[in-house]
């Protein structure tokens, strides 16, 4: 019998410091924001502290030592979030070649790791790692255990509000195998849309685009899946924008008591949404054996990701 | 026969003018400066509030074709171009001596939000209106059937554009909707897929008036200039549009931009509400757009037809075609059109 690939352990990292929306740079007035569900913002320094927080978290939540990781795969939207300054910076190119995933790796001990990054895939980056981790376990028998870690951080002073979404920093890791799985992988679907590359220039037509198509990968996934909407037991939904969510289930022809409603205000902390959401609902019992999870983002570039997990029994 | 136009400047003026050039058409205009020439046609300068003295010895015919189709300016403010502008031409029309007819042209909307099979018959009782523009016609229907006059009252559906080569005279609702659509900003439209879109060409919607100004006289006829059961259905019509945008516009050719789902009424005012919130200016004015034509989808019927029926008109996905060259050639009537 083939051993279902899935998720095995789930670990995230939120700053200390938090931010009320009155302290933050940002575009829209305070109470339009209140209004679309943001608080505030979670605020850190450098995204490698959050990396190295997550991913022991996820190793732990695992059960699996640091040497076991045959691959690891970091996630970042942003540039400088695949990078990690020199100690001994030579102000030349050579100091462009130091890598954070080479870094994390090196930090937490993956000693046995082959080590790669993604990139550009915005706030949907975890996802594609995600996507490429089970690939990879599907391709090669031999590997057993693929850790993915994404961590942002915006750059400090940054105006904190992206298309109406209050930008929260935070990291997250997933390690993803092909034995004690809690979440079961069932099917995956990208779209991804090229024409809106130039973010500043297409910013309403991404906003047009952002329902029918995220409509579409979710419709995809499920037609792949042989499954109906009625068949989703939980949504896990993102940070951004509050008002959002509902439309999208009304698209889709979900039930919109399928949305799961998260207890904490996080913002969109850009990769870590949906496992900081996953990771309560589990420790709120809200994840019962058989369920179907959907799991949607957006990132930029643009693509839109629709994920179907399935939770399992619990196995020592 | 003299005939007294009115709306001659607007999106079926002309037309209508042309298509009853074999008589004498006297076309009311605020000033011939502007308006365009046409052989059979005499200018009158005048308006509504302000009509000329003098020819009522000489009209037989009066065609009231002018209003205001900002749909979603104030009732008030609507209630004085269709409502009292109706009623001053119904005072003059009753010191014409002459006057065998008076041909008040009018909108399928008056049925409001009444859907199914809607009869050429008087609307008595008001339904709930979409927007202000539906009510302030309705209104002036009442007026027109209660004039007392020998009345007749055309309503017409929704004017696309000109047939022939799709020419637009003036951009409305309808073409506001196309212009977002076409940029890939509307993501889902309020309807249902099987909603009839009830388009029609400016040729045909002057046929069916000059056919009734042709047809024997007959007090109190209402005549639908409406494509009928032939209008497109709106999943039809979407699809035929998507597919002649890819072949002109880059998102739409690569899929980028795809045809907006039809959704029903709570899923759009979720999204619109959503908009509101958001402060964002642009898409505001598309809600706004949308809002003046997308809501008339949430109610479709089919429009009873006769007379209509005798007058020739050309396939809609044809128009649909010759009206989106039109928009794109000219960038919705912003720039005339190149010779090349």
């Amino acid at each position: 019998m083939i051993k279902p690939i899935g998720l095995r352990g789930l670990g995230t990292a939120l700053p200390e410091r938090f931010s009320p929306l009155a302290e933050l740079p940002l575009v829209s007035p305070v109470e339009r924001l209140a209004d679309f569900g943001f608080e505030g913002a979670w605020l850190a320094e450098d995204p490698a502290g959050l990396a190295v927080r997550a991913g022991r978290n996820a190793l732990a939540d695992a059960g699996i030592s640091p040497d076991e990781v045959d691959v690891l795969l970091t996630a970042g939207a942003l540039p400088q979030a695949h990078q990690r300054p020199s100690t001994q910076p030579t102000g030349g190119v050579l100091d462009a070649f130091c890598y954070s995933a080479s870094w994390l790796q090196e930090e937490l001990g993956l000693d046995r790791a082959a080590v790669c990054g993604i990139a550009q895939q915005g706030c949907a980056g975890m996802f594609s790692a995600l996507r490429t981790a089970r690939a990879l376990l599907v391709a090669e028998p031999e590997l057993q255990h693929v850790l993915c870690v994404g961590a942002d951080v915006l750059p400090p002073g940054a105006c904190r509000e992206i298309l109406y979404n209050v930008i929260s920093d935070a990291g997250c890791a997933v390690v993803v195998s092909r034995e004690k799985v809690r979440q079961r992988w069932l099917g995956f679907q990208q779209i991804s849309k090229g024409y809106y590359w130039d973010v500043p220039a297409k910013q309403s037509e991404i906003v047009a685009a952002y329902f029918p198509t995220g409509r579409m990968a979710i419709a995809e996934v499920l037609l792949h899946l042989d499954l109906k909407p009625d068949d989703i037991d939980l949504v896990i939904p993102t940070g951004v924008n509050a008002t959002s969510w509902p439309i999208l289930l009304r698209l889709c022809g979900i039930p919109e008591d399928r949305l799961y409603h998260p207890r904490r205000n996080l913002g969109h902390t850009i990769a870590a949404d949906s496992f900081l959401f996953l990771e309560e609902a589990r420790a709120a019992g809200c994840l019962r054996p058989g369920m179907r999870v959907l799991l949607f983002a957006y990132g930029f570039g643009s693509s839109w990701c629709a994920l179907m997990l399935q939770i399992e029994e619990e196995q020592e | 026969m003299t005939i007294l136009l009115t709306g001659y400047t607007g999106n079926v003026g002309v037309e209508i003018a042309r298509q009853l050039a074999p008589n004498r058409v006297l076309a009311l205009v605020r000033d011939t400066k502007y308006a365009p020439r046409l052989e059979g046609v005499t200018l009158v300068e005048g308006s509504l509030e302000c009509l000329p003295a003098g020819l009522e010895d000489e009209v037989e015919i009066i065609v009231h074709a002018a209003a205001s189709v900002a749909f979603k300016r104030p009732l008030e403010e609507l209630r004085r171009t269709n409502v009292e502008g109706t009623t001053a031409l119904l005072a003059f029309a009753r010191r014409c001596p002459r006057l065998r007819r008076f041909i008040h042209v009018s909108t399928t909307c008056v049925y409001g939000d009444r859907t199914q099979l809607s009869p050429e018959a008087p609307v008595t009782e008001a339904p709930n209106f979409v927007n202000p523009y539906e009510r302030s016609k309705w209104e002036a229907e009442q007026c027109v059937l209660s004039s007392g006059l020998p009345v007749e009252i055309v309503r017409l559906a929704i004017v696309a554009g000109s047939e022939r080569d799709g020419s637009v005279r003036r951009s409305g609702a309808l073409h506001h909707a196309l212009y977002w659509l076409y940029k890939g900003l509307i993501p889902m439209i309020p309807g249902t897929p099987d909603a009839r879109v009830d388009l029609i060409s400016t040729e045909f919607a002057a046929g069916v008036i000059a056919a009734t100004v042709q047809a024997p006289a007959q007090a109190g006829r209402i005549v639908h200039a409406s494509a009928g059961t032939a209008a497109p259905r709106l999943d039809e019509l979407l699809k035929c549009l998507g597919a002649y945008f890819s072949r002109h516009h880059r998102g739409w050719s690569s899929g980028a931009v795809s045809c907006p789902d039809v959704v029903d009424r709570e899923t759009f005012d979720l999204f619109e509400k959503s908009v509101q919130q958001s402060g964002d200016l642009l898409f505001q004015r598309v809600c706004d757009d949308a809002q003046s034509f997308l809501p008339i989808l949430l109610y479709p019927r089919t429009m009873v037809t006769s007379l209509a029926r005798s007058v020739p008109s050309g396939d809609w996905p044809n128009l649909v075609h010759r009206v989106a060259d039109w928009l794109i050639a000219t960038d919705w009537n912003r720039k005339p059109l190149s010779n090349s």
